[in-house]
């Protein structure tokens, strides 16, 4: 019998078991590229709102503060979108016969929403809580980007889970002054710009109770805690002289300089009482 | 009537139609039809029976009916088929990850026009409400998310279920998202609105002076509104009636109660003073048929916590199913209720025995459905009084 494979075949043979090694491994770049594409992620894209809702305009230009349309920012685990009747509030004066915002004009007029298009949009799976990330040191900016400098929103981050991992591995290249959440404009601080930053014995949440200021201190104005008079101080005439007959005591905080955000992040993660990666292990933190 | 009985025939006369075929006449073959049969075949082909070999229609069809497998084609079209329905099922647990891989569609947001003032989207509101029950309204506090309900729980205000509730209260929260759950006022079957409602009742009520005839059904009714609404409408209409109808109601309790006080009265169990409970096919921790059965579970499971100085209380249970108690109990007994019944006597016996020496922190709970009244009773007129809150409602029950 003669034989049915002959010599050439082995090369053959080799040849497709390279190849189909290959085509594994393409399949799978493919796979992982188009997972993170924008075209999943929607990272970067504009969709066509009813009304092209400029935050460029509104912020940059008018100055609005975010939480002026964002209310529940800091207080609930979602930011809030505005109500027709919030752009109603102006738009009843100014802009009153634009074509642009005939949709929110109807709105109003018939009680129906205006439906816009989620540009950050977490599958159902996820609970993400705005409260605690502003109140905790990350700006709006870190996250959603130079919304100030976007005439039309888009996303600019994936919003993936590895984009989240990202930072809670290491918190600290992102945490700011709590005065400085809603600044668009925030730059981490460098050897030109340094930021000084106390504990200023403040009630209240957590990162109110850090003052952070991007003078000197020590040259200009100090600044100072109040702390409240020791029992058995006596103050006023017949007392201790010099102090003030204040019920508070005029105290220097000790401000501590840094001149890079790796140092900034740590101190404040550190006062902030911020939980790190190893402490977040349980799945449902964001799971729920 | 007659259309009923003859559409019942007809569809009696079609099951005979289709009758499955289960056996059939045996083949009667002669040898030369056997030997015709097999002319001309070879190799290896066995029958199992003459009839297997004779392969008439009659034993056609009696194969199709044992072995629908092999016998049709049919099971991917018949829609109720079990083998069909696994099959497609598996197929689609199979693919349902594949949704995940697929890009997801865009979603909207709808915001409010005008939001309402207090509220804080993404935090619940709560709202102190009661959940009315056939033993009377137990008091909730109502967790809702943007206005709507998402959890209920006892209000934890209230004095007397201190922020407890049972399994009806929490699973009610689903009724309000049930779509069988009327979504308006319906006469005979169709939409309608209350003003037709009046409108009809009006003329319905205009031949009769004094209500005659006229009959209200509802559930048991414990809201006080609705009894003073009853009682607006007794008074204006003094021969209407009111039936109320409830699957687990407290019929035999409140017999009991008639035969014993001279009228309906709902017992109330001071359990915190007993020591001994024997509960009779009495479900008085789930709640069915108890009314204040929250305090009642609440006052056995204080006594039945481990103190140093005061002494647990113990649980005997005589039932004819499986309920909460049981679970509890320190001793149980299942029971047919012809033995239940001698357990009732043997009981009585006892507190005549006992009783009398000075036992009285003996309590005996009986259930809704006993049909012994009169030994519920015969220690409850001892041990408790009862309360005079009984709701009658005029020639109810």
């Amino acid at each position: 019998m003669a034989q049915v494979f002959d010599r050439s075949s082995n090369a053959l043979a080799r040849a497709s078991l390279v190849l189909s090694g290959l085509i594994v491994i393409a399949l799978g770049v493919t796979l992982n590229s188009l997972q993170r594409s924008p075209w999943v992620t929607r990272q970067g894209q504009r969709p066509d709102q009813p009304v092209p809702f400029s935050h460029k305009h509104h912020v940059e230009g008018l100055g609005l503060q975010c939480q002026y349309c964002h209310v529940s920012v800091e207080k609930s685990s979602y930011a809030g979108i505005p109500p027709t009747k919030t752009c109603m509030n102006c738009h009843s004066q100014i802009w009153t016969n634009a074509q642009l915002l005939e949709p929110v004009r109807q709105s109003w007029a018939t009680g129906a929403s205006i439906q816009w298009i989620k540009v950050h949009d977490l599958p159902d799976f996820v609970y993400f809580n705005h409260e605690i990330h502003v109140n905790k040191g990350i700006g709006c900016a870190s996250c959603h980007g130079r919304v100030d400098e976007m005439p039309l929103m888009y996303e600019q981050n994936s919003l993936q889970m590895e984009w989240c991992l990202n930072c809670h591995r290491n918190p600290a290249v992102n945490l700011r002054p709590a005065s400085e959440i809603y600044n668009m404009a925030w730059a981490a601080p460098s050897s030109d710009k340094p930021v000084w930053c106390a504990p200023t014995g403040a009630a209240g949440p957590t990162a109110q109770q850090v003052g952070c200021v991007n003078s000197d201190p020590a040259s200009n104005n100090p600044h100072v805690a109040q702390v409240s008079n020791p029992v058995g101080i006596p103050t006023g005439p017949g007392g201790v002289q010099g102090v003030a007959s204040s019920p508070a005591i005029p105290m220097p905080l000790n401000y501590v300089k840094f001149t890079s955000q790796d140092e900034l992040g740590h101190y404040l993660m550190k006062q902030y009482h911020i939980r790190t990666a190893n402490e977040l292990s349980s799945c449902e933190v964001c799971h729920r | 009537m007659n259309e009923t009985r003859m559409e019942i025939e007809q569809a009696m006369a079609g099951e005979k139609q289709a009758q499955v075929v289960t056996a059939i006449a045996p083949a009667k073959m002669t040898l030369a039809e056997v030997r015709a049969k097999l002319d001309g075949k070879s190799g290896k082909r066995y029958w199992k029976s003459l009839d297997e070999l004779a392969d008439t229609p009659a034993f056609q069809e009696l194969m199709q009916e044992e072995f629908p497998r092999q016998a049709s084609a049919g099971e991917w079209v018949d829609s109720v088929s079990r083998r069909g329905f696994l099959k497609v099922m598996g197929a689609s647990f199979a693919l349902a990850g594949l949704a995940g891989c697929t890009k997801q569609p865009d979603e909207q947001i709808f915001p409010y026009v005008k939001q309402p003032e207090d509220l804080v989207l993404g935090k619940p509101m709560f709202f102190a409400t009661a959940h009315p029950f056939p033993t009377g309204a137990i008091p909730v506090l109502v967790k809702s998310d943007a206005f709507r309900p998402i959890k209920l729980e006892g209000n934890p205000e209230h004095p007397i279920v201190k922020g407890k509730s049972d399994a009806f209260t929490q699973a009610s929260l689903l009724d309000l998202y049930d779509p069988d759950r009327s979504q308006f006022p319906r006469f005979r079957g169709e939409q309608a609105g209350f003003n037709e409602f009046q409108e009809q009742f009006a003329k319905a009520v205009a031949g009769t002076k004094t209500g005659e005839g006229v009959v209200f059904l509802s559930e048991t009714v414990t809201s006080p509104t609705l009894a003073a609404q009853w009682k607006a409408v007794q008074a204006k209409y003094p021969q209407a009636k009111l039936v109320q109808y409830e699957p687990v109601n407290q019929d035999a309790g409140r017999a009991a109660s008639k035969a014993a006080f001279g009228d309906y009265y709902d017992t109330q169990h001071k359990l915190e003073d007993a020591d001994v409970i024997l509960a009779l096919d009495a479900d008085f921790l789930g709640g069915i048929g108890f009314p204040g059965f929250l305090p009642m579970s609440a006052a056995w499971a204080e006594r039945h916590r481990f103190d140093k100085d005061k002494p647990m209380n113990r649980l005997y249970v005589v039932e004819t199913m499986p309920t909460f108690p049981s679970s509890k109990a320190d001793s149980r007994g299942t029971d047919s209720s012809q033995q239940s019944r001698t357990a009732r006597t043997t009981y009585r016996c006892s507190l005549r025995t006992t009783g009398r020496t000075g036992s009285p922190h003996l309590r005996a709970v009986s259930g809704s459905t006993a049909s012994s009244a009169e030994s519920q009773y015969s220690s409850e007129s001892k041990s408790s009084t009862p309360s005079p809150s009984a709701r009658t409602y005029g020639s109810t029950s």
